[in-house]
């Protein structure tokens, strides 16, 4: 009888399973549509809700993680919603319906990043995350994609009226900025018919690989309080007046989308919420970003390259052939809700591609900026760069001719700063511990005897005595010049500014921080972690560096001496050497001190694995930990596999056409057979039930060249049983089965 | 004239064969019905030693044990909602009543269970002359997969809380609210077997 029902679930299959053997196709569109969700953040007043802001966004993991913007989940200016709801691409070529509500578990606003969580079912009953088996994309890191490679963008093209839609791209070059390095941002160019600009509402969708892995976010920030009406929409009576006008709440739509917030900065987000690690730093005192103040921005030059977040040199010019140019500048009240732009034009043309569209600012509140632009030859012609914040012209780089051959002008570069006591030199170039005097070394090109040089040296923006003189030091070489304080120098941010003939030539900024000790000051010290409930019992524990029963609560310590308020330092947890914490901000507390605590915490308890925390300042790092927890490594999710074979198809009574609706299929795990099932529910990989149409759907995608069985044993019909159903990577991605049931 | 052609005395063998046909056909029909009943009322066993349960349940139905849950089976071939008898064990502190348990189920089903409601309480013994209270309840059963135009079901539940000691054996019984009242003998049968 086994036989029977084999071959015949064979023959239905054979008839069904679509032969379109094709060539392998990695990426798999269809999962990637299903995994693209539409953002609806909202607001409620007197009982009606009304939509806020609109974005899209990409399930990251089965269980309801989602990847978007900040700008457009967070509470904020522009969207001023209090909650989340959930639209999805049932259909592909629907649009997408409304199932979920989200909360926010992790955000950045500064990277304008924010993953949510799915709290409940759009009618409010509450959901079990852990039985959730949502389709999700893996990520990729930014280096998997180069110059001139096509990817895929997916997203919402409309407020919810529009099914998902995606277009290919290319990518046609890279934004380097401090926070980030090289690929902080990935400009690309729309190259389908589909959809000749990617529109504002893609913002938080995915970009996708040839693999099918996300590698960035579409990300632009509307500005619906400066701009006109055109890039926002009414559409709700939100005033309760029964006339939709502009005293109506605008949802803001943004412009035309061209870079991508690559996904490597938001992996940090998703481990630590998919491990639902806390991090709290009860030793922090809260800070007062922007006070206020209008953001400014001012100094603006250009350079070649950056080195340690530092100009290697001023340029007013480049040779034919360039791939780099930075602009840097100084900035000050600016807060990660700021919105910045940059308008590049070339011979008084607009550069789509050199350009940035508006996004949110990702630096402190002070210091030096840079925006590079990078991975691509640079055309001749003169450039004109604008930098705009919050839609209005902040500064204006003066203009650079790029083209022709190198110019052979005097010039200074490659400052570098060391701490000089008793003929000792101390320091690693960019922090140096406190001391009386700092040497600055520098070379010099093409430097003439005679010409007049300044040297300014300045103290958290305050000139300090003067330096310079005529030139006597021959054409090219290195030399130095140095800044003495009798009475020590104090803790803060320096800065040498050299100039050539009242021209600048070049410019470096230095931390000192610190007591002197080798290379690097000795800033951080005594750093443990500790097992403890409270700060009060962290303080008096001893140090542990390895325990056996996973803690709910984890405490890291550490004491610092001679930091400035105000001084930039950045603080990173990892597990298992997958970061999870990474924050970079000023510091808040007295220059010296005891006992910084940071506390990790989990629901329950604290996965197994292996913790490091690191401190670093100028992205030199200072100090390291590490304490093993449990078995010293992070278990495996044997779900957390987004690749494979999506099934699907129809269940339908081959006396009636019609489809069978509610009936069970199972498929078992590998390593059971039809004849091993028991009924027990730890045999199955997936199961599915069939709706009211009788279409069927598994969740879980089937792994290549793994042989399952398949189980349709329903109520009124003969039973379906098959061993052997094993896909491979040539098989159309989804499966879509056709099984006809017999009565019985 | 009459003519009769064809007639014979049966012989003996002849008519032990056509008692012996009866005969089979009797005993098939007996067998029959004797494996319709051993297919519809077969059962499997289930012990659990730790917290002390042992019962029967319908062959065939699909065994789990989720978190926090001693025992889940669901009739799984049938179509629309799959009829479930759940064991969980709660604690039970002195001072307390069947009523609290109730209670805090209720509190906690509200949010998780659209139009969960209460249709009756009620005090019924067990076979073995233990009282328990019995709730029997009602709300709409949704399934969680969004990609399916799937349509819930109005169901009818019964909790049986039993209490033993410290703890209550709470024993519940959830089927579509069209077939309830047929299904509900597999329960009673169920409880018949239960041992705790």
């Amino acid at each position: 009888m086994h036989k029977f029902f084999l071959s015949l679930a064979l023959a239905l299959l054979a008839i069904a399973w679509p032969v379109q053997a094709q060539s392998a196709v990695s990426l798999d569109i269809n999962r990637i549509q299903r995994a693209t969700v539409l953002v609806m953040q909202t607001r409620t007043v007197s009982g009606i809700s009304f939509i806020t802001c609109v974005s899209s966004g990409t399930f990251v993991s089965r269980d309801g993680l989602i990847l978007t913007n900040a700008h457009s989940t967070t509470p904020n200016l522009d969207c001023p919603g209090d909650s989340l709801i959930i639209a999805l691409n049932v259909r592909p070529d629907e649009p997408p319906v409304l199932a979920y509500q989200a909360v926010v578990v992790q955000t950045d606003l500064g990277l304008d990043l924010a993953l949510l969580r799915v709290s409940a079912a759009i009618n409010g009953r509450a959901i079990d995350a852990e039985n959730l088996s949502l389709p999700f994309v893996d990520l990729a890191e930014i280096n998997t994609v180069s110059l001139d490679d096509t990817i895929t963008v997916v997203g919402y093209p409309g407020l919810s009226d529009d099914p998902v839609a995606y277009t290919s791209a290319t990518i046609q070059g890279f934004t380097a900025e401090p926070r980030g390095g090289e690929k902080a941002w990935v400009k690309f160019r729309a190259a389908s018919d589909i959809l000749s600009e990617i529109p504002g509402t893609f913002s938080g969708g995915g970009a996708y690989n040839r693999q099918g892995q996300l590698i960035g976010v579409p990300t632009t920030a509307p500005l619906a309080r400066q701009t006109d009406t055109s890039s926002c929409a009414r559409f709700q009576d939100t005033n309760g007046d029964d006339l939709i006008n502009t005293t109506d709440l605008c949802v803001p739509l943004g412009g035309a989308i061209n870079a991508l917030r690559p996904s490597d900065f938001a992996l940090p987000l998703i481990r630590s919420a998919s491990l639902d690690l806390q991090v709290t730093q009860p030793s922090r005192a809260s800070t007062s970003f922007g006070s206020g103040l209008e953001a400014q921005i001012s100094g603006l030059f250009f350079a070649p390259s950056a080195n340690n977040d530092m100009p290697t040199t001023v340029i007013s010019s480049l040779p034919a052939g360039a791939d780099s140019l930075y602009l840097f500048f100084d900035y000050s009240f600016m807060t990660p809700e700021t919105v910045y732009e940059l308008r590049v034009t070339i011979d008084g043309n607009t550069s789509a591609v050199f350009s940035l569209p508006p996004v949110r600012w990702s630096g402190g509140e002070r210091g030096l900026w840079y925006i590079g632009l990078t991975g691509q030859t640079l055309p001749n012609g003169e450039y004109l760069i604008r930098l705009l914040v919050n839609g209005i012209l902040a500064g204006e780089a003066p203009p650079l001719r790029v083209g022709g051959a190198p110019e052979l002008n005097p010039t200074f570069r490659s400052i570098q700063f060391v701490l000089d006591e008793d003929g000792q030199m101390f320091g690693n170039g960019y922090i140096l511990g406190v001391g009386t005097i700092v040497s600055a070394q520098f070379i010099y090109d093409n430097m003439v005897d005679g010409l007049e040089w300044t040297g300014i040296w300045y103290f958290n923006g305050q000139e300090l005595p003067r330096v310079g003189g005529a030139w006597a030091w021959g054409v090219n070489g290195a030399q130095s010049t140095s800044f003495t304080d009798p009475n020590g120098l104090l803790p803060g941010r320096y800065r040498l500014t050299l100039y050539i003939e009242g021209r600048l030539s070049a410019l470096a900024d230095f931390t000192i921080a610190g007591s002197r000790a080798d290379a690097r000051p000795r800033i951080f010290s005594g750093e443990r972690f500790v097992i403890a409930d409270t700060l009060d019992e962290a303080l008096t524990k001893p140090a542990a560096n390895a325990v056996t029963t996973p803690p709910e609560s984890l405490y890291a310590l550490f004491d610092w001496e001679f930091i400035a308020p105000g001084t930039l330092w950045q603080l990173r947890l990892s597990i298992d050497d997958d970061i999870f914490f990474d924050q970079v901000s000023a510091w808040s507390l007295t220059e010296s001190g005891t006992g910084y605590a940071i506390q990790l915490g989990a629901p329950a308890q604290l996965p197994d694995g292996t913790y490091r925390l690191d401190l670093l300042i100028n992205n030199i790092l200072l100090r390291s930990i590490t304490i093993e927890i449990g078995i010293g490594q992070l278990s495996i999710d044997p779900f957390a596999l987004p690749e494979g074979v999506q099934v699907r198809g129809t269940l339908i009574d081959g006396e009636t056409g019609l489809g069978i609706s509610g009936a069970t299929i199972f498929i078992l795990s590998a390593e059971f057979s039809v004849t091993d099932f028991e009924a027990a529910a730890s045999q199955l990989y997936t199961t599915t039930v069939s709706d009211r149409d009788g279409r069927f759907q598994f969740s879980r995608p089937l792994q290549f060249a793994i042989p399952y069985s398949i189980i349709i044993s329903v109520d009124g019909y003969l039973p379906i049983n098959a061993d052997g159903l094993e896909v491979d990577s040539k098989i159309v991605n989804p499966l879509e089965l056709t099984i006809y049931m017999t009565r019985g | 004239m009459l003519i009769e052609f064809g007639r014979a005395e049966t012989t003996r063998s002849q008519r032990f064969s056509h008692y012996f046909t009866l005969l089979y056909c009797a005993l098939a029909l007996l067998i029959g019905a004797n494996l319709r009943d051993s297919s519809l009322y077969a059962v499997t066993i289930f012990t659990n030693r730790e917290v002390g349960v042992m019962a029967y349940y319908p062959a065939n139905w699909l065994f789990s044990t989720p978190d926090g849950v001693v025992l889940e089976v669901q009739d799984s071939q049938r179509l629309g909602y799959k009829t479930t008898i759940r064991i969980q064990v709660l604690p039970f502190a002195d001072g307390m009543s069947p009523r609290n348990v109730i209670d805090t189920l209720a509190l906690g089903r509200r949010t998780s269970l659209p139009f969960y409601k209460i249709l009756s309480i009620s005090d019924r013994p067990l076979q073995t002359d233990d009282i328990t209270t019995v709730v029997e309840y009602t709300y709409v059963a949704d399934l969680d997969d969004p990609f399916l135009q799937l349509v819930p079901s109005v169901v009818v539940g019964e909790d049986v809380v039993i209490v033993r000691r410290n703890q209550v054996i709470l024993v519940s019984f959830i089927a579509d609210a069209n077939t309830y009242q047929q299904d509900y003998e597999v329960f009673q049968r169920f409880l018949e077997t239960l041992d705790y």
